[in-house]
């Protein structure tokens, strides 16, 4: 059972990584923030009820990813935003987190992820940047390890064909040699 | 970790909200686990079991009802008004 000690730990130990995540799937700060207090309300509302082998860090990042999924849903039927997509599409916005890039590489690789689809996103995210393991990860996508394993490759292959573009090498030759 | 592209990604930080929204989110949720961990185990699993299973079905079954209903009234308009033209004849005949 969660206790009042457990969660003040849970907190200070995963707060950066999902603000970090939420940050980099909703591409806006106050929304990432909104987000983590509610994934935070969600532990408190349902901590005490959670089996004592529960994996939290697998929990808490599957509410961060289903609160984000649904924000990007409810976001999709704003008129004005419905108005933008389908009259005047553009680049997607510079992100947040580019300001913060220490390099040049690094702004790159914001910019990429940030084109990248939603699902391959998540998932580099979570592998990548908040090193979840290989069944954690299935457990937060609801997915097969097996088929993890292949979204990843997937996914690996096209931020790779992005950042060959952005460095000026053409995709077919940037995906080709992963695959 | 030996793919280069999760080696970057390894490398990208991990900003933090700042130290007020920290706090205040710190404090929300504490407050909110507090108020759960004075309420009884069986009202928790009350309210469990109402938000998780019982407030969807209870949700499921009144829109499978007005559905219900819904597909009945506009059953019975439409045959109404299929009926309609040969009640007008009727009512017009006899006057002819």
């Amino acid at each position: 059972m969660l206790d009042a000690a457990a969660f003040e730990r849970l907190y200070a130990r995963h707060r950066a990584g999902l603000h970090a995540f939420l940050l980099r799937m909703t591409g806006e700060r106050a929304v990432a923030e909104e987000l983590l207090q509610e994934t935070f309300l969600r532990l408190a509302r349902s901590g005490p009820l959670l089996a004592p082998d529960t994996d939290f860090c697998a929990w808490l990042f599957t509410v961060a990813r289903n609160l984000s999924r649904s924000h990007r849903r409810w976001r999709v039927l704003e008129l004005g935003r419905l108005a933008e997509l389908v009259f005047a599409p553009r680049a997607p916005p510079p992100s947040p987190l580019e300001a913060l890039a220490a390099s040049d590489a690094q702004r790159a690789l914001e910019q990429a992820l940030a084109q990248l689809p939603a699902g391959d996103r998540e998932l580099l995210l979570l592998v990548g940047v908040e090193g979840l393991g290989p069944t954690q990860v299935a457990s937060v996508l609801g997915l097969k390890p097996e088929a993890v394993r292949q979204r990843l490759s997937r996914a690996r292959a096209r931020l790779s064909a992005l950042l060959g573009e952005e460095q000026g090498v053409p995709r077919r030759e940037a995906s080709g040699g992963r695959r | 970790m030996t793919d280069p592209v999760e080696q970057r990604l390894a490398e990208l930080p991990k900003p933090d909200v700042d130290a007020l929204t920290a706090e205040r989110i710190r404090r929300r949720a504490r407050t909110e686990l507090l108020a759960q961990l004075e309420r009884p185990a069986w009202a928790r699993r009350l309210g469990e079991l109402w938000s998780r299973r019982l407030e969807p079905a209870l949700v499921a079954a009144v829109v499978l009802l007005y559905a219900a209903w819904a597909l009945s009234t506009a059953g019975e308009l439409v045959s109404a008004g299929a009926q309609e033209p040969q009640a007008s004849a009727a009512l017009v005949l006899p006057g002819n």
